[in-house]
């Protein structure tokens, strides 16, 4: 294209911008996002694989661990509470007025555990962990790429991935399913300060009936192993979205977002296929 | 064994196929001397520094650290080679989540099974060596440049490397500082009895401290020689680089098409 016909102040397209119609152009354009994906997935195994395959640091240094699980942990705690709570209280609200219409007010307490302890618990647990505390391993990897502190310690023969993800992903695996706990205990609390002192329902009744429909290993235990589920697969995006984010304010920013994006969606669709499963 | 610390021949890099970075470059730098790669902006010149850490794969050429031949080396020697050489980067590089105290002794903690009051009395004598034992309690955010580059030196030479690599030491710095870092570079390399290669495109400190100078431009190595011999040359290139003339051989503009075209005036 010349650039004399194009209108006053246009800028010539570079050779990258320029669209080939040739069938070549049609295939490349076709195939080129399948290859990334294939790459990008290809690529974030072999991640996956090498942050557990190099986790013997982790192992033999504790507190490591125990660092990033108050990092991850600790802090995303606050949140899950107040959120833990306020669950519980509509839960308790809405089943009230579910049960209401069919004289079956005393299963308030059951219905609630229930529902908590398979689905509500370990998914509402999970897309906070991925806006707390993933988002968080996302940025910290990625701004000490930019910075040069990775290739700081890798000039110092300390390996990136045994001394900073492998602790990170194994803290997330372990606090993940502590702070569904967590969620599930505040949000059968808040539930209970609907139904036994506002709806005036008998405290004897809430808890009996509670643990008389709810199965410690079907409900409460297959919850938790999922909330475990939940932790690997979401670390494992941040860590892999930080790690390989671009060296930049801007790149930090978007591998930020995908982790918000990805582990939100990883978190349901694999809630989806474990319940599946489980059921 | 060879006399030479580092020996690169013909060594080409290219991060793609497109643009090429170094080509077909060859040095040598003797045991025990303090040598200047120097070039202008984007010549390459961090390039051959990533390229001699491993961190890079060179697209062509040999590369000997210490003895020791690197693009055939696999992980764990390459982790055995980086323990004995030291890198200052650019920007320093330091931990931004630990204190400078621990800066310094986070090498030593990492690879050195020893007491934590062996630990205290190395990193206490690294720090004096920089000038900034008092600051140790405080943290890189509350250091400025010039205080964070001399935290990353003290922390480079932390395990008395035998080869030390620094991109840019000097930029950025007060000139007070600068001559002081200048002086540190020089006395350490005799200290430790090490090897340094120094990245720079600062004329006047480099030549003070260094034993040889390979000046690059986009890639390849233009002149050579000792700081006199350097300051001597009658060669164009040399003499536009040490005098800083704006006009020369060397151009200030990368390859482009003719403004005329990029900006819709011509064909």
């Amino acid at each position: 294209m010349k650039s004399s016909k194009l209108p006053a102040g246009a800028r010539p397209k570079s050779g990258r911008e320029r669209r080939d119609d040739s069938l070549y152009g049609y295939i490349s354009r076709v195939g080129w996002p399948i290859v990334t994906t294939c790459f990008s997935l290809g690529q974030a195994v072999r991640f996956v694989l090498k942050v557990i395959m190099r986790s013997g640091e982790a192992i033999q240094r504790p507190g490591l661990v125990i660092r990033q699980l108050r990092v991850s942990g600790v802090n995303t705690l606050i949140i899950i509470l107040i959120a833990g709570i306020f669950v519980g209280f509509v839960l308790g609200l809405q089943f009230y007025v579910l049960l209401d219409r069919y004289g079956q007010v005393e299963l308030i307490g059951a219905g609630v555990a229930l529902t908590l302890f398979r689905e509500l618990g370990p998914v509402s647990a999970g897309l906070l962990f991925v806006g707390c505390a993933c988002t968080s391993m996302t940025a910290a990897i990625g701004l000490k790429k930019s910075s040069e502190q990775i290739a700081a310690m890798e000039m110092m023969a300390v390996d990136p991935i045994a001394r900073e993800l492998s602790p990170r992903l194994w803290a997330g695996v372990i606090a993940m399913p502590l702070l569904t706990i967590y969620f599930d205990v505040v949000g059968i609390a808040g539930a209970y300060l609907i139904a036994v002192p506002q709806i005036g329902i008998d405290e004897g009744v809430f808890w009996s009936v509670m643990q008389e429909r709810v199965y410690f290993y079907d409900d409460f235990v297959l919850g938790v192993l999922k909330s475990v589920a939940f932790g690997f697969v979401t670390v494992c995006i941040a860590l892999y979205e930080g790690y390989y984010c671009v060296p930049t304010a801007e790149g930090v920013a978007r591998a930020t977002t995908n982790t918000v994006i990805k582990g939100s969606v990883a978190v349901l669709g694999v809630n989806f296929v474990l319940t599946a499963f489980m059921i | 064994m060879s006399t030479n610390a580092l020996e690169i021949e013909n060594l080409s890099f290219a991060y793609d196929s497109r643009r090429q970075i170094i080509g077909n470059l060859s040095l040598t730098v003797p045991q025990g001397k303090v040598i200047a790669i120097m070039g202008g902006s984007g010549s390459g010149k961090t390039t051959i520094l990533r390229n001699i850490c491993g961190q890079v794969t060179p697209t062509n050429g040999n590369i000997t650290v210490l003895g020791r031949r690197l693009p055939t080396s696999n992980w764990r020697q390459l982790q055995e080679l980086r323990r004995e050489v030291g890198v200052l980067f650019q920007f320093g590089g330091l931990f931004t989540d630990l204190s400078v105290y621990d800066n310094v002794a986070f090498p030593l903690c990492e690879h050195w099974d020893l007491s934590p009051a062996t630990i205290h009395d190395i990193v206490m004598f690294k720090l004096e060596s920089v000038g900034l034992r008092g600051l140790s309690n405080l943290f890189p955010s509350e250091l400025s440049g010039g205080m964070q580059r001399r935290v990353a030196l003290a922390r480079a030479v932390s395990m008395d490397p035998k080869l030390i690599l620094y991109d840019e030491p000097f930029t950025g710095l007060d000139p007070i500082s600068l001559a002081i870092t200048a002086k540190l570079v020089k006395n350490l390399n005799v200290a430790l009895g090490a090897t340094s290669v120094i990245v720079t495109h600062d004329v006047a400190e480099t030549f003070q401290i260094v034993d040889y100078v390979y000046l690059m431009w986009q890639g390849e190595i233009v002149a050579q020689g000792t700081p006199a011999e350097m300051r001597d040359s009658s060669s164009p290139r040399v003499r536009q680089f040490v005098d800083a003339k704006t006009d020369g051989p060397l151009p200030f503009h990368q390859p482009a098409p003719p403004l005329s075209e990029d900006i819709g005036l011509g064909k």
